[in-house]
């Protein structure tokens, strides 16, 4: 039988190995969603910042895997909300653009530091989580992509319920609807939008920690790949829309490891962008509904 | 005793870029009473309350409520300090269900379970619909959920921007019914509305927006030579 056939082994085998990848794709698209919902910016110098959590992690990973984690992650929630207060809100009453291009070049400007404090070349990450595989039915299931997909799909899930059924996540959910009526009904919209700010630094600092953990390398540029997909799923589940960048960022994932499998592994990035500029044509909105 | 107004605004100017909105706005509310401004469209009636909840920036003047300088508060502590408006055209968020846009309320410290009976009680529409998107509901029922969240804030002065707008006339005088019911509960109200001849009656002072200015108002509404609808050349 051709490899270009697609059995059913290699089916489940491309959709394990897309839930892996696709849902670090969903924690970034999900803090890129947490800012428009509440900032309505994009803030690219986010890219950077999950890079940086992967080496902050790297750089601490002989305290263990607890403190290398949580290193990578604080430190990209706090650079994240500085390039919040330095590039970002002060331009936000002004051109749109600005913030966007203001935060593209704070990131470069994290990158520098890194680079200098850190250097340029890739550097092996030590085993934060449990390594080996799994064999089920000839499906070969990495631990390392199992813990990943496990920590990344917890944060966006207790994330989801936080906004759905608290206090706090009403505040975040009234500020993104209406800032105005929040506002006038006892909602400090500020710290929701300062809280949305860290929420989605730390949350693109784990996605930059767990991209280091599954491909076992980290290096100063490796958040703009997990980075622009996380941006696609956003746009494709709706910018905004929380359920809709996790849906689609594991969508994006599934979709890029079965072209890669069955077509050619050139093409997983064409398949990503080619299905966000079908679904901008079809539906500008995003698969989901925008808000 | 010294009497002190819940709300003292003197000198407000707002506006938008160089047009100006409010010019040199002075007016006062009691404890109490309901007071009504009357005026045509774009005379900064809504202008007026924005500023007044901290919505808008003003550019000069000061704003006194209850005793504080709240002139440069920001929206939500002018809301914990006891102010809660009712905006123009409702301003209940739609994608919300009614139940969430009514727990906006519970930001302030002076909500308890009770309030939610009484709304329960004033509004038995709202505990049929609870669950459901506040989007879905009439402009009547919409109104009601605005009026009910503004009143379990507990506030010390209410807001309220045409509550009439986009209405049907039964529910317009439903609404203004319950206006009549909050004065009579001694309610503090500062009430904008384009239909004067409706609440004329029910207000406890009347003044007249024009052009960004408060005219000079009579002390009370024992005018009867000329309705404000008359003086606005509605009828």
């Amino acid at each position: 039988m051709s490899e270009n056939v697609p059995s059913f082994t290699r089916v489940i085998q491309a959709i394990v190995d897309g839930l892996m990848a696709g849902s670090l794709y969903a924690l970034v698209a999900v803090a890129f969603s947490i800012l428009w919902a509440s900032v309505r910016t994009v803030n690219l110098g986010l890219l950077q910042v999950s890079a940086m959590g992967g080496i902050i992690a790297y750089s601490l990973s002989a305290n263990g895997a607890v403190v290398a984690i949580l290193g990578g992650v604080t430190a990209a929630g706090v650079v994240g909300l500085l390039i919040h207060f330095v590039a970002i809100k002060p331009f936000l009453k002004k051109w749109a653009l600005l913030p966007i291009v203001a935060s593209l070049g704070a990131g470069l400007l994290v990158r520098g530091a890194v680079i200098l404090l850190f250097g340029e070349q890739s550097k092996r990450m030590p085993q934060l989580v449990p390594t080996g595989t799994w064999e089920m039915s000839g499906v070969f299931i990495r631990r390392t992509g199992v813990v990943v997909l496990v920590v990344a799909l917890a944060f966006v899930l207790v994330g989801l319920y936080l906004t759905a059924r608290t206090r706090i996540g009403l505040a975040f959910r009234a500020s993104s609807w209406n800032a105005d009526i929040a506002g006038a009904y006892g909602v400090d919209t500020e710290r929701v939008r300062v809280g949305s700010a860290f929420a989605a630094a730390v949350a693109v600092g784990l996605a930059g920690v767990l991209a280091g953990v599954l491909a076992g390398s980290v290096h100063p540029y490796m958040g703009e790949d997990n980075g622009l997909k996380g941006l696609v799923a956003m746009l494709l589940g709706g910018a905004g829309n929380l359920p809709g960048a996790l849906l689609a960022g594991l969508l994006v994932g599934m979709l890029e490891s079965g072209a890669g499998m069955f077509i050619s592994g050139a093409l997983k990035n064409v398949v990503s962008y080619g299905l966000l500029f079908l679904v901008m044509v079809v539906k500008p909105s995003g698969l989901l509904k925008e808000r | 005793m010294e009497h002190r107004p819940l709300l003292e605004v003197t000198g407000l100017s707002a506006g938008y870029g160089s047009a100006l909105a409010l010019n040199d706005v002075a007016f006062s509310v009691d404890e109490g009473e309901l007071l009504l401004i009357v005026g045509p469209n774009g005379a900064g009636k809504s202008t007026l309350m924005r500023v007044l909840m901290g919505l808008h920036r003003q550019n000069a003047g000061q704003i006194i409520f209850a005793g504080t300088d709240i002139s440069e508060m920001k929206p939500h502590l002018r809301m914990r300090l006891g102010m809660a408006l009712v905006f123009e055209g409702r301003g209940i968020i739609r994608e919300l269900t009614v139940e969430e846009n009514l727990d906006l309320a519970r930001f302030t410290q002076r909500w308890n379970p009770g309030l939610r009976d009484e709304s329960f009680d004033r509004f038995p529409i709202l505990k049929r619909t609870l669950k459901r998107s506040a989007g879905t509901l009439s402009g009547g029922e919409q109104q009601m959920l605005a009026i009910a969240r503004a009143l379990e804030t507990q506030a010390k002065l209410l807001l309220i921007d045409e509550p009439s707008l986009g209405l049907a006339p039964k529910i317009v005088s439903f609404v203004f019914e319950l206006l009549g019911e909050l004065a009579q509960e001694g309610k503090t109200i500062l009430l904008v509305e384009q239909r004067a001849a409706q609440v004329e009656s029910l207000a406890t002072r009347a003044m007249l927006m024009r052009q960004g200015r408060i005219e000079p108002a009579p002390e009370s509404l024992e005018f009867t030579e000329m309705s404000f609808d008359q003086y606005l050349g509605n009828e």
